[in-house]
């Protein structure tokens, strides 16, 4: 158990029995009665962000979470799956909540997931990545409008808007938050 | 990055003339009261610095540095001194990093005789109006590229349409602890066992409330529950105290009161804080003389205080008061 007014950023901690990650911690003082702390928090498991005030003095439960770097071999309708570089042994994560993450994993990749309590919670995808373009339509001639820009497929299914000189087979750096072209890798 | 720190010293000192000529010039007292005390008012939520001092071998006594300078400039009020003002440093412990907090900061504390917190609000605006004149920063400013319009009048909203706006309730309705617990519970925030009624009616505020309040313009948000004890006037006939909070771009900045003359009233809040004060991180011997010369013979009149260097960081444009006092421990 931790004091709520030594809560840090970045701290992980168990509230409503589901981990949280701590986003922003605020201290807020009154000045009448109790300090308090504000935290905004992201579920590990649904990824639901959710804000909570409570006092400097209340307890709550810290927990640990892991990484281990995983190797991802595929998913399948309903589950990751991938291998544990340490100790060679498959394990399984529910695609429900982060299907999305599918559109950024390549079999083989290797990724940090999050364990806590042994078990698999979340899928730590690297802020930035780089993927092949599969289906591109060629430039239109003559369209000289800057910051004109075509959607194209990449290796993992993602459609993602690019620059028009971009074409199948190149090799794009995709933002995995706001899924957003930044840019082509050589 | 020296030339900026003097730029921002240099400023900073204009300031803080600025704020003196200004209450001189209405006929306040300028004060400049210890920083060191050998009791305090109790308030149970500031933590305060200890310390120990001794004559010449004699036996040595606890001081405190001040959380405030109220207990000095209360005792002048009770003498007669009329109206005073003072900007001090003031410390308080325990307090967790953050932008908007230093365990040693300037606070500026104006008492105004025979007015109410109402006259206080004018005051306010009127202090705000010639701070930004004088300084050459104009009514409009512009806070880490946000629009902040400080012509006066600011915006009143009473704590009662705050929350009226932002969770759709009744805030006079939730008049006992079991109403407030339900409603807290309900809204799925998080309560503890021994959460009194204030500490719910705070965590509703900072979850629900005070997040949403508008920030385009200078705020004054007024009429706080009684039920929050303070020293601050109850408004006869209703639930609420006559206090008020300045926020400046979402940034709680000031507090006042009509001060509590109310000898009841007095006598509960030093019995009821000094009780809270007892498990105190840092414990500290209170001022019961100043309870007595409060019921005594405070005269009708109001007290604001106000974070000068949060003040100082918005009119500057600064993200954190180390930015504006760069002495601060960080």
């Amino acid at each position: 158990m931790i004091k709520a007014g030594a809560i840090a950023k970045g701290m992980f901690l168990l509230i409503k029995n589901e981990p949280h990650l701590v986003v922003e911690r605020e201290f807020v003082n009154p000045g009448k009665g109790s300090a308090f702390v504000r935290l905004k928090l992201k579920s590990l498991i649904s990824g639901q962000r959710l804000q909570q005030v409570i006092k400097s003095q209340e307890t709550v439960e810290e927990i640990t979470v892991e990484q281990k770097d995983s190797q991802f071999l595929y998913a399948d309708n309903e589950n990751f799956h991938f291998m544990d570089l340490e100790t060679y042994e498959q394990f399984t994560m529910p695609l429900a909540g982060q299907e999305d993450k599918r559109l950024f994993l390549k079999e083989g990749d290797t990724v940090p997931i999050s364990f806590w309590d042994d078990k698999p919670i979340d899928i730590l995808l690297p802020y930035k990545i780089v993927l092949t373009v599969t289906q591109a339509e060629a430039g239109l001639k003559g369209d000289t409008v800057s910051g004109a820009t075509k959607p194209v497929t990449l290796e993992t299914g993602l459609v993602v808007r690019v620059p028009l000189f971009i074409k199948t087979g190149d090799r794009v750096l995709i933002n995995t938050e706001t899924r957003e072209y930044v840019e082509r890798v050589n | 990055m020296e030339a900026e720190r003097c730029a921002i010293l240099s400023r900073r000192a204009e300031a803080l003339h600025l704020i003196r000529r200004f209450f001189r010039r209405l006929g306040y007292l300028e004060l400049d009261t210890p920083l060191l005390a050998a009791q305090l008012i109790p308030e149970s939520s500031l933590e305060v610095f200890r310390t120990r001092g001794a004559r010449g071998g004699g036996a040595s006594t606890e001081l405190y540095l001040i959380p405030s300078p109220e207990l000095w400039m209360k005792r002048l009020l009770c003498a007669g001194c009329g109206s005073l003002f003072q900007l001090c440093h003031c410390f308080r412990n325990h307090e967790p990093e953050s932008p908007y907090h230093q365990p040693e900061f300037t606070m500026l504390e104006w008492y105004t005789v025979g007015a109410g917190y109402l006259d206080s609000m004018g005051i306010m605006e009127r202090l705000l109006a010639f701070l930004l004149r004088r300084l050459g920063l104009g009514p409009i400013l512009s806070y880490r590229g946000r629009r902040l319009d400080c012509r006066a009048p600011f915006l009143r909203l009473s704590m009662a349409e705050a929350f009226r706006d932002a969770l759709g309730l009744e805030l006079a309705e939730l008049d006992s602890l079991q109403a407030i617990g339900r409603k807290a519970r309900e809204l799925d925030v998080p309560t503890g066992p021994d959460d009194s009624w204030a500490d719910l009616f705070h965590k509703l505020f900072l979850t629900f409330v005070e997040p949403r309040l508008p920030s385009d313009r200078p705020l004054l948000l007024f009429d706080f529950p009684a039920a929050v004890r303070t020293l601050a006037r109850r408004k006869a006939g209703t639930p609420w105290a006559e206090r008020w909070e300045l926020y400046l771009a979402g940034i709680e900045l000031a507090n006042c009161y009509s001060e509590a003359t109310e000898p009841e009233q007095i006598e509960a809040f030093f019995s009821a804080q000094g009780e809270a004060k007892k498990a105190a991180l840092e414990p500290h011997r209170i001022d019961w003389e100043l309870k007595d010369k409060l019921q005594r013979g405070l005269p009708p009149c109001s007290g604001a205080a106000l974070g000068v260097d949060r003040l100082l960081m918005i009119l500057f444009d600064q993200d954190s008061v180390g930015k504006v006092n760069v002495f601060g421990l960080s």
